[in-house]
């Protein structure tokens, strides 16, 4: 017990740079090579955000799509679901991402850049986390609800646009706040196959500085910092849609 | 459905053109439902005129709401045919035409959208159903409102409201649909007994204007009043029909009998 509370002093003085095993020249903002290395690792920032927001833009959109036919009442429909949710989360991510990267465009006769490939393969992977989470969300709305939309004579796509969806993303909105935060962390796999974001930076500025302690460090804060802010937001989204009807 | 069907045409009774001779604006002949094993309506044969009134009662599990769902789709029945405007009930795009131009539906627990004010409550059918401009369909929402008494409510979510106004929102958003026909799945189960009165007189009112009405009820004294006949139902078939004063004070069956009796000893 009592070592687990000398962590976080014992972490400081590590970062202190104290110890002669350490070496924060490297990413020392007062010298012109720390200032020039630490803005290269903090350019990854760019595409490690815009991989993981267009990868769970997709997803998300992929997810309910797969979701709905899930929700259906007849076999087949419910199958697809089962099938595509089943076979997507039996895949490892990173297999996925290579399969995609160096498969796809065999299979497919097209070239596809490392973004892409990189953005279609977490969303695939995704997608069937989504598809489950969207399933619970809907599948969790009264009855009721679905009969009132009916005696009303709404369609289909009107019941779910604007009395289904609503209120099933106003509940699942913590369960898709994992799964971007989950979406950030693992678009660090996407540094195999040359994706210039967070790690493939700092795994490129370990080559050159011989550094690996201080600019892995460095990454760490650097992911822990994008979670916390996301966390942070998506915090906020939920008090500020709970608002709505908790009045 | 379509095995159902030929199977009701096979009875010599039963042909169509005799259907569509005596057949009420509403008509049901020969329905029937399961829930799996459970037979919750049984050769169920009732017509409907225009702006006639029924109320159905009977013992929990009768078959009571399952009729009325079944007149607007929310179950699919099994056996037999149901017509409005002599247009077959089923998945037809001919009978959900008919459906939304007809048939109003109100619920035991409201069933008010919870996430959209009261006005967008009342104007997402006219709007997003019937094609209605949202300034007519907010004049319309208006309108309805004042019949049912909730006046400057319209920004409000309904949880804000109590029980009675909620039920008497949800009387609004039906009837903003303007149908011919309104269902009421017993509409005052579920709330606080001072708050039932508020609703059946707006029933009531709804009632003299000669709009087609089904009510499923207990409340027996409100039954009397609006009823051009009573039905009493028990194991999913239609026991006893009657107009209100006969069936209250001259009851055919033992069995409704003593349902009467069980329900107005309270």
């Amino acid at each position: 017990m009592r070592i687990f509370s000398l962590w976080p002093l014992s972490f400081l003085l590590l970062l202190g740079g104290c110890s002669g095993n350490w070496g924060w020249y490297v990413v020392n903002p007062a010298t012109p090579a720390g200032q020039r290395n630490l803005m290269f690792l903090l350019d990854g920032l760019y595409y490690t955000i815009a991989l993981s927001v267009t990868a769970i833009l997709i997803s998300v959109f992929v997810g309910l799509l797969v979701a709905l036919p899930g929700l259906a009442r007849q076999r087949p429909p419910r199958m697809i679901n089962r099938v595509y949710v089943e076979l997507v989360r039996a895949v490892p991510i990173l297999v996925l991402i290579l399969w995609v990267y160096y498969g796809l465009p065999q299979v497919a006769d097209i070239s596809i850049s490392v973004f892409w490939a990189g953005v279609l393969a977490l969303a695939i992977s995704d997608s069937a986390f989504q598809a489950e989470i969207f399933r619970a969300g809907i599948q969790s709305i009264d009855r009721g609800q679905h009969e009132a939309a009916h005696s009303i004579s709404l369609s289909y796509a009107d019941k779910m646009r604007f009395v289904i969806l609503p209120q099933a993303i106003k509940r699942i909105l913590p369960a898709l706040g994992n799964q971007l935060v989950y979406m950030l962390k693992m678009s660090s796999l996407v540094s195999v196959i040359g994706m210039e974001e967070l790690t493939r930076r700092a795994n490129e500025l370990v080559v050159t500085e011989y550094r690996p302690l201080e600019i892995y460090t460095i990454l760490v804060i650097e992911y822990l910092v994008l979670i916390l802010i996301v966390s942070a937001g998506v915090r906020w989204l939920e008090t500020r849609m709970g608002m709505t009807d908790r009045r | 459905m379509r095995d159902s069907n030929s199977a009701t045409t096979s009875h010599p009774s039963r042909q169509r053109p005799q259907a569509s001779n005596t057949a009420g604006f509403i008509s049901m002949r020969d329905v029937g439902k399961l829930f799996g094993d459970f037979r919750a309506l049984d050769e169920v044969d009732l017509d409907i005129e225009e702006s006639q009134k029924i109320v159905i009662c009977g013992p929990s599990g009768s078959g009571k709401s399952t009729l009325i769902r079944c007149i607007n789709r929310l179950e699919k029945h099994d056996e037999g045919q149901i017509t409005i405007d002599g247009v077959p009930i089923d998945d037809s795009a001919a009978a959900r035409a008919v459906l939304r131009n007809n048939v109003g539906m109100v619920f035991q627990q409201f069933n008010l959208f919870p996430h959209l004010s009261i006005l967008e409550n009342l104007t997402l059918g006219p709007v997003r159903a019937r094609g209605m401009a949202p300034a007519a369909a907010r004049e319309l929402a208006e309108y309805y409102l004042e019949r049912v008494r909730i006046p400057e409510q319209m920004q409000k979510y309904p949880d804000q409201l109590s029980g009675g106004q909620q039920q008497r929102v949800a009387i609004a958003r039906a009837l903003c649909m303007e149908p011919k026909i309104m269902l009421f799945d017993e509409p005052t189960s579920a709330l606080d007994p001072e708050m039932i009165a508020e609703v059946l007189d707006v029933i009531g009112e709804l009632a003299a204007t000669g709009m087609t009405m089904i009510v499923v009820t207990h409340e027996m004294g409100f039954a009397g009043h609006v009823a051009d006949q009573m039905v009493f139902m028990d194991h999913g078939r239609i026991v006893e029909m009657a107009p209100p004063d006969k069936f209250f004070s001259e009851p055919e069956s033992d069995r409704c009998r003593i349902f009467l009796q069980q329900i107005l000893r309270n």
